[in-house]
């Protein structure tokens, strides 16, 4: 079994069969009340709910995933990181620039 | 000589802890999220890895399983959350490889601080102001971009979301804002190094700076700027320029077809991956501001080189280079270390076992590149020694030549080693023989007896063979599939008789032009005992073991009138290496010399100047012994070898170049420095 199937879904008895489920366009999941509702989302930022260990193992195997982090943007947070670490080298900068003249001994 | 030690650095101790965290953080930091402990990894656990992806980091890794046996590779197209992660696993005889994520910002940003810092490193001198710095750096910032645009399936392959739009594209924002701010803190690294900065130029053969993930090198990079900064000062460089702007136009409107993907391998960071008019205008600018940027440098400080230390720090590096190799092949973790924080072009030898040829390359690309270097590091040390009687080798010297001869043999370059070994027993006689008949005498027997003895004792083969070896080599990778062979089952190529082949003009479609040209020559050259074109390359390849790497360059070469005449662009080899189909179409089988690949680059007009120069130049420094002596010995090293195409080996050939104006007579005062 797909150890990240069992760390998002849980352990299960049930042995499933991901290739009938993806040929069938008709298969619906029987919803298992003993199962606890999961979010999952995919790099695309979708978002689904899931309400059987077969639909969450299905959805898993098919590339999505529990936590949100997965979903960051880590190439914005790095441009913010940046510009914030490039302006305060520009001001170092303007500050040693014109510190020396007579704008800041006024 | 203002400027010291290395180890009497100000901020030592605090460098080397920004260097060890730079080393080792990124790899611990980025821990897993999962709670689970680390599956011991071995052919039954591999699967569980494989479901695990992005969860467990390096050190993570390392910590369970330092016993196994594996690989480890870089995942080049992993995401910053996976960076440092293991990313994949795979079985290939009976070898399990790890994969570890690696991404192409954080390696531009981790790899530049780390030789930011070691930049640092190099004492301070006087300072030397930039001006214009901001508009350098822009400019360089802009031309990297054209670089990024111009190489999109290159870098492809090294990111899953590289894209060139410019609307929410946060990669390539971070990317240039790094680039920028790299630049930014790179100027004020190199102000107050400024002049001293030739003088560890050696350990650029340690520190190769090539990036991970992208097709750059942080050298090419910090030289461009310099270059930009000139030009935008310089009148004379400004012309250049035109002048470059001029031939890249040429070139670029001889594409005949768009080349998008080369696999640049061991040149990376170094030639371009795709042949379009992108590359050819970043690649070829870039090459003019990186020279422009180095001539600036040895121009601007040539008073400054103190030649002992040099010489000393060349040693070093040597010693060091033979220690780095020995470490990276001890191991993958090792071996993964020193290929990233070195910025190596590719990963070091993980074997201490010579390969082909009987040479060991160790940590360095090319191990004839680096066999002239040690080369060129003992033939340094020993004829400043001669030279300069200030000049005195300590027993350490003698150990560190002890280990830099160590590395030379096992690079196995012949070339090197002799040409080292009769320009030392020239300058021995030169500085030594004090009779000028002598001198004379010793002189003609060097340059006459010596290489008439190699060539009659490599030469075996019969005049004829020899007449035809290098036109055969290059026949044997030509497309010639459909000629008729006779009842004993060969062909006219097998039996030598070329001529048929030229008149099957069918067949001469899978025949280069340059082939064609030399088969020609071959056939219809008269019998006046002045040796024909192609004798005498072949006659001339024979002897240096050439015959089968410049045959298949003859049979790959395929240029119009034009494209030999100015060649196709600078530091591109995508279309000379793709557009004729042959049958050496993988893998990289560079010309194997200086010369030949110059010949694709800037055409037989290119040759010709660079051969006018080299003779002006050597004319106007003929009492200058020493630069006679090292010019001559990287002149006869680059006709054999493709190390001009190694961002380090063409630094310190370009060194060489212009290092007439250095003063090889040390004073008192530049007598022997302490190699401690």
């Amino acid at each position: 079994m797909n150890t990240k199937i069992i760390k998002i879904c849980g352990e299960s008895e049930i042995i499933p069969d991901f290739e009938e489920i993806s040929n069938d366009p008709n298969f619906i999941f029987p919803p298992d009340s003993s199962f606890g509702t999961k979010v999952l989302y995919d790099i695309d930022e979708n978002v689904v709910n899931v309400n059987s260990w077969l639909e969450c193992a299905n959805y898993v195997n098919g590339g999505w995933f529990s936590e949100i982090s997965n979903l960051i943007n880590y190439e914005k947070r790095l441009f913010i990181v940046l510009l914030g670490f490039t302006s305060i080298s520009l001001l170092k900068q303007m500050s040693k620039k014109y510190g020396r003249g007579s704008y800041f001994k006024k | 000589m203002e400027g010291g030690h290395i180890l009497k650095n100000k901020y030592l101790i605090l460098k080397i802890m920004l260097l060890v965290m730079a080393s080792t953080l990124p790899w611990f930091v980025n821990g897993g999220s999962s709670n689970d402990e680390v599956v011991k990894l071995d052919k039954n656990t591999l699967y569980q890895y494989d479901s695990l992806i992005c969860e467990y980091s390096l050190s993570e890794f390392i910590n369970k399983n330092s016993a196994s046996e594996y690989n480890i590779e870089l995942d080049k197209t992993s995401s910053i959350g996976c960076f440092s992660k293991i990313n994949g696993t795979a079985q290939k005889d009976g070898k399990i490889t790890i994969y570890v994520g690696s991404n192409i910002n954080l390696d531009l940003l981790i790899q530049s601080f780390f030789w930011l810092v070691l930049l640092s490193l190099i004492p301070k001198t006087k300072k030397s102001k930039l001006r214009y710095k901001k508009t350098s750096i822009f400019t360089t910032v802009i031309l990297i971009f054209f670089h990024l645009s111009s190489e999109g399936s290159f870098y492809a392959l090294n990111s899953k979301i590289f894209s060139t739009d410019l609307i929410g594209n946060y990669l390539l924002y971070s990317y240039l804002l790094s680039l920028g701010l790299i630049l930014f803190f790179l100027v004020s690294v190199i102000e107050e190094r400024f002049f001293n900065l030739v003088n560890y130029l050696p350990f650029i053969f340690i520190f190769i700076g090539a990036y991970n993930s992208s097709n750059l090198n942080f050298f090419f990079i910090t030289f461009i700027l310099l270059g930009v900064n000139q030009t935008l000062i310089n009148k004379k460089f400004r012309f250049g320029m035109i002048v470059i702007l001029l031939f890249i136009t040429l070139w670029t409107s001889q594409i005949i077809e768009n080349l998008l993907f080369f696999d640049v391998d061991k040149l990376k960071g170094f030639s371009s991956s795709s042949y379009t008019t992108d590359s050819i205008f970043f690649w070829s600018l870039g090459y003019f501001f990186f020279y422009s940027g180095l001539v600036f440098l040895y121009r601007s400080t040539s008073k400054d080189v103190d030649l002992s230390r040099l010489t000393n720090n060349f040693l070093y590096s040597g010693f060091l280079i033979t220690i780095f190799s020995a470490f990276s092949a001890t191991g993958p973790l090792q071996n993964l270390y020193t290929y990233y924080y070195f910025g190596l072009n590719k990963r070091a030898s993980d074997t201490f076992e010579s390969v082909s040829g009987n040479a060991w390359r160790g940590m360095s690309p090319s191990a004839e590149g680096v066999g002239e270097f040690f080369a060129f590091t003992i033939l340094l040390a020993i004829t400043l020694s001669i030279k300069n009687k200030h000049f005195k080798l300590s027993y350490i010297h003698y150990l560190l030549i002890i280990s830099n001869l160590y590395g030379l043999y096992r690079s196995n370059n012949v070339a090197a080693s002799l040409s080292m070994v009769i320009l030392v027993f020239c300058i021995l006689v030169v500085y030594k023989v004090k009779t000028t008949t002598r001198n004379k005498v010793l002189i003609s027997l060097i340059f006459f007896v010596i290489p008439i003895s190699y060539i009659s004792f490599f030469n075996t083969t019969s005049l004829d063979e020899l007449n035809r070896k290098v036109i055969k080599e290059g026949l044997e990778i030509s497309f010639i599939n459909n000629l008729e062979t006779n009842e004993n089952g060969f062909s006219a190529v097998d039996q030598n008789r070329f001529l048929e082949l030229l008149q099957s003009q069918k067949d001469l479609e899978g025949v280069s032009t340059s082939l064609t040209y030399l088969i020609e020559k071959y056939h219809y050259s008269e019998r006046n005992n002045i040796p024909n074109i192609t004798s005498l390359i072949s006659t001339i390849a024979y002897p240096i073991n050439r015959s089968e790497k410049w045959g298949i360059f003859i049979g790959k070469y395929d240029p119009s009138i034009i494209s030999f005449t100015f060649g196709t662009g600078l530091n591109n080899l995508a279309n000379y290496y793709l557009l004729h189909p042959t049958k050496m179409n993988s893998g990289l089988v560079l010309p194997h010399s200086g010369l030949l690949s110059y010949l694709v680059y800037i055409g037989a007009v290119g040759i010709l100047y660079f051969i006018f120069y080299i003779t002006i130049k050597l004319y106007k420094n003929r009492e200058n012994y020493l630069y006679l002596a090292y010019l001559m010995f990287f002149l006869v090293n680059i006709l054999k070898s493709d190390s001009l195409l190694y961002i380090n080996n063409f630094i310190l050939f370009t060194f060489i170049l212009h290092s007439d104006q250095l003063d090889f007579k040390l004073s008192k005062n530049k007598e022997t420095e302490a190699i401690f």
